[in-house]
């Protein structure tokens, strides 16, 4: 295996002159990518993300510090670097607007010089994969959103990069699109290895698919970890979910009741002052249950608190 | 009228906000003077007049052209057209007053600011450089200033016409693409009309294009009522035949809904 | 580049397939782009008819001129169109410049081919027609010297209003804000070049021989087209000084697309 990150990052920071003074964007951030991660990147808007993944596309030079994306300085080496990582904006397109979209692929095997054989087996696995076939005649301008995103995907990884920069690529779709957004980026990730960098508003994009979650905030890392650990450390209080056989007051030490509807009861805890299973405990001595399910935070819930700025108990 | 009053005043500031385009277009008007004005003198270095006019004629006539470009050929030519084609026009239909003086009142803003920001000082520096023949009385610089109004009128009578085009054919861009040339040459943006042989230039002479550059130009130089009565003849006729069209094209929308 | 250059070539042909696409449309921006030339023509034999000469020259010789330097600002503009100032500007505010950096091609090879404007052939052959009319008028003896010095115009001619224009675009990346001033030189420059340059002043004939040498790319070539000698100063042999120059000049306009790229690279949009 590749000993070395396919991404590395030290003390990455981006200046901007803005009117009304200097801005600093990203301000010193420092994280490494191994290969085959999948990452969310989150954070609220202007928070540096996109300037992040600017710097680490050869798009924007950072002000300090360093980059490293396939062993290569992305701006001084943009065009090789080009040839190994794949990019797809989410608003924005990189198919050709009023062609079929066959040609758009076709033109993306000459660009990338990926042989015509090679090409052809690709594309046949990704028409398969991504539902393309009865899209290739159509003109890109012609696809709806969702078909249009497949396509995009489709295109970025068509050379196999071997980093893929994603920036919202499931705005704007609906459910059914974005679940076979998804259901591709996972089994691409699973299945060839490609390191994944997804940026996105949409929590739940986050995590169905990513093993690692970082969130930046006015341009520092605030959080770098799994999505897992991300709720053990903010999400304080967990809620046991019990179906009673009877309708009856419920009362256990350590736990507030926080809903009530017939049967059911919402009981919340804090995760360090009791555990669950000695919750469940106490619960099924003084009654009779017929079901119960833990909930874990809403992750959406504890970002949201993040940006806020309350800090972890 | 305060209504309209108001149209006018916005579309002067309108106007007058576009700063940079402000100054690219002086200074490509000052310099295709300069190039144009070497043209002529070069032209009559050997001759004292040409098809009646002399060179301080022609040097008016490069001048009032600089000053009157961007009022004739508006950046704005296709707004009108725009806004029928994305439906915006019919709410324009729908208010109350009248929707062709509303036009009228926002355009001749618009043009009145490029008058005086661009017309004015044009002409005012090329008079004090050159020898142009520009009348020496206040009344007829009056009589000057109101010619130049009123070409800027004509062109929005005419650029209303072909804008509305877009009530009928969605390819009006296609339909002007082809007739522009034409119009350039015809009314005097590529030389002088009076260069035209005879029966064109008489064909011409009868045509709404004379009111936009080449009537101002004779009234600079000398001949200022007639060519102040046909600017004022043809405000009327168009202003009739844009009423027309319009009284259709609002047919049109109320049978077809647009 | 030359390794490339098959690439540039299918990204051409996708742009020029896209407009096909509305063949109707393609056919009328083409007539009118030529219709401008012709026009213009027109209007300028008229008027030179009427005076019969103008510093010297005939009306169909000053018309060769017209000819030349209309072939070689619509051979600029067929890849050249797309660095307008307006254009640029919208590609930059469009994020469209953010993509083409991640892509593995030059970003001047895939902006110039990727929009390429067929439109402007049209004013190209145009040109080209008036050209031949023109010196067919002015009893041109055509010799294959006399071929290649007027072939020699357009290109370097070309040449000059491409580095004008990619020194403008790269401009365009500082400003952000496209500035229209450039048009001067673009259009400006063909009509001024149009006419034999003894007729102007020494200062605007210095700046479009030497600074912007549009009006030496044209002017002297033709002199050897038409059989005629140049005013003191301008030699005939100079025609072949043409070519290195337009060179230089493209090369000058190309530092400053590359200083622009920069500039954005370091700033962002």
């Amino acid at each position: 295996m590749n000993p070395h990150p396919v991404i590395e990052v030290e003390g990455l920071r981006k200046r901007f002159r803005t009117r009304r003074g200097p801005v600093e964007a990203v301000a010193g951030i420092d994280f490494r990518v191994q290969p085959g991660e999948f990452v969310g990147y989150a954070g609220p808007n202007g928070a540096g993300k996109s300037t992040t993944v600017k710097m680490m596309s050869g798009i924007l030079l950072p002000s300090a510090g360093r980059v490293e994306v396939c062993g290569m300085v992305p701006y001084r080496e943009r065009k090789r670097l080009a040839r190994r990582m794949g990019v797809v904006f989410g608003q924005r397109t990189q198919l050709w607007w009023d062609l079929p979209l066959e040609e758009s692929f076709e033109l993306v095997g000459h660009l990338y010089r990926i042989p015509p054989a090679e090409r052809a087996a690709r594309l046949a696995r990704l028409e398969e994969v991504l539902a393309l076939g009865p899209l290739l005649a159509v003109p890109v301008r012609s696809l709806s959103l969702g078909q249009r995103m497949r396509a995009e995907l489709a295109a970025a990884v068509l050379p196999a990069p071997e980093v893929l920069f994603l920036d919202e690529p499931t705005i704007g779709l609906d459910v059914e699109a974005k679940a076979a957004v998804r259901d591709f980026l996972r089994e691409l990730n699973r299945d060839q290895g490609t390191t994944v960098i997804l940026t996105t508003h949409d929590l739940d994009d986050i995590t169905r698919l990513c093993s690692r979650l970082m969130i930046i905030d006015h341009g520092r890392l605030i959080y770098d970890g799994t999505v897992e650990a991300l709720r053990t450390a903010y999400g304080t209080t967990r809620v046991l979910v019990v179906d009673l056989a009877e309708d009856e007051p419920v009362q256990v030490q350590g736990a507030v009741l926080a809903r009530a509807e017939g049967r059911r009861r919402w009981l919340e805890f804090a995760r360090d002052e009791v555990s669950a299973a000695e919750l469940i405990a106490r619960l099924l001595a003084g009654h009779e249950v017929a079901d119960l399910t833990l909930e874990e935070p809403d992750i959406e819930d504890i970002v949201r608190r993040i940006y806020r700025g309350e800090a972890p108990p | 009228m305060r209504a309209y009053l108001a149209l006018l005043r916005a579309g002067f500031q309108r106007q007058t906000s576009y700063r940079l385009a402000l100054a690219a277009g002086l200074l490509t008007n000052a310099f295709f003077g300069v190039v144009r004005t070497a043209v002529f003198y070069a032209l009559y270095r050997e001759r004292d007049q040409v098809a009646g006019l002399d060179v301080a004629d022609a040097l008016t006539y490069v001048w009032v052209l600089e000053g009157l470009f961007a009022v004739v050929w508006a950046p704005w030519f296709w707004e009108l057209a725009e806004a029928i084609r994305s439906g915006e026009f019919v709410a324009e239909l729908l208010r109350p007053g009248d929707p062709y003086l509303r036009l009228l009142a926002f355009d001749l803003g618009r043009t009145l600011s490029v008058l005086v920001t661009r017309t004015v000082p044009t002409l005012t520096v090329a008079a004090l450089l050159l020898p142009l023949r520009l009348p020496a009385t206040l009344g007829g610089l009056a009589l000057l200033g109101a010619s130049l109004v009123l070409a800027a009128v004509v062109s929005f009578q005419l650029r209303f016409l072909f804008g509305s085009a877009a009530f009928w054919t969605p390819d009006y861009r296609s339909l002007f693409m082809l007739v522009f040339p034409v119009l350039w040459l015809l009314s005097g943006f590529v030389v002088p009309v009076d260069f035209f042989p005879g029966p064109l230039r008489a064909l011409v002479d009868w045509s709404p294009l004379i009111p936009l550059l080449m009537a101002p130009v004779r009234v600079a130089t000398g001949a200022a009522g007639p060519a102040l009565a046909t600017q004022v003849a043809w405000v009327a006729l168009l202003w009739l035949g844009g009423r027309a069209v319009l009284a259709l094209a609002s047919r049109r929308l109320v049978v077809h809904g647009g | 580049m030359a390794e490339h250059a098959g690439v540039y070539l299918r990204l051409a042909a996708a742009s020029v397939r896209a407009t096909a696409r509305r063949p109707a449309y393609l056919v009328v921006r083409f007539l009118s782009a030529g219709m401008i030339v012709g026009i213009e023509v027109a209007g300028v034999v008229l008027m030179l008819d009427r005076f019969g000469s103008i510093g010297g020259w005939r009306p169909a010789e000053v018309v060769v001129l017209f000819g030349l330097a209309f072939t070689a600002q619509g051979l600029a503009l067929v890849f050249g169109d797309t660095l307008e100032a307006d254009k640029v500007s919208e590609l930059v505010r469009r994020g469209t410049f953010d993509q083409v950096l991640t892509r593995p091609t030059s970003p001047l090879g895939w902006v110039v081919a990727s929009y390429v404007d067929t439109r402007f052939v049209g004013r190209m052959l145009a040109g080209a027609v008036t050209v031949a009319w023109a010196a067919d008028r002015a009893g041109v003896a055509w010799t294959p010297g006399r071929a290649g010095l007027a072939a020699l115009a357009v290109a370097c001619a070309a040449t000059i209003i491409f580095g004008v224009l990619l020194a403008a675009a790269g401009f365009t990346f500082v400003t952000v804000q496209g500035s229209e001033a450039v048009n001067v030189l673009i259009y400006g420059g063909q009509y001024l070049a149009s006419y034999p340059m003894q007729i102007y002043g020494s200062a605007l004939r210095f700046v479009f021989v030497w600074v912007i040498p549009i009006g030496l790319a044209i002017y002297v070539p033709a002199l050897g087209v038409l059989g005629r000698q140049g005013p003191a100063g301008l030699p005939g042999w100079l025609a072949w000084l043409s070519a290195p120059v337009a060179g230089a000049f493209a090369a000058l306009g190309g530092l400053a697309w590359r200083a622009g790229i920069r500039h954005y690279v370091g700033t962002g949009s």
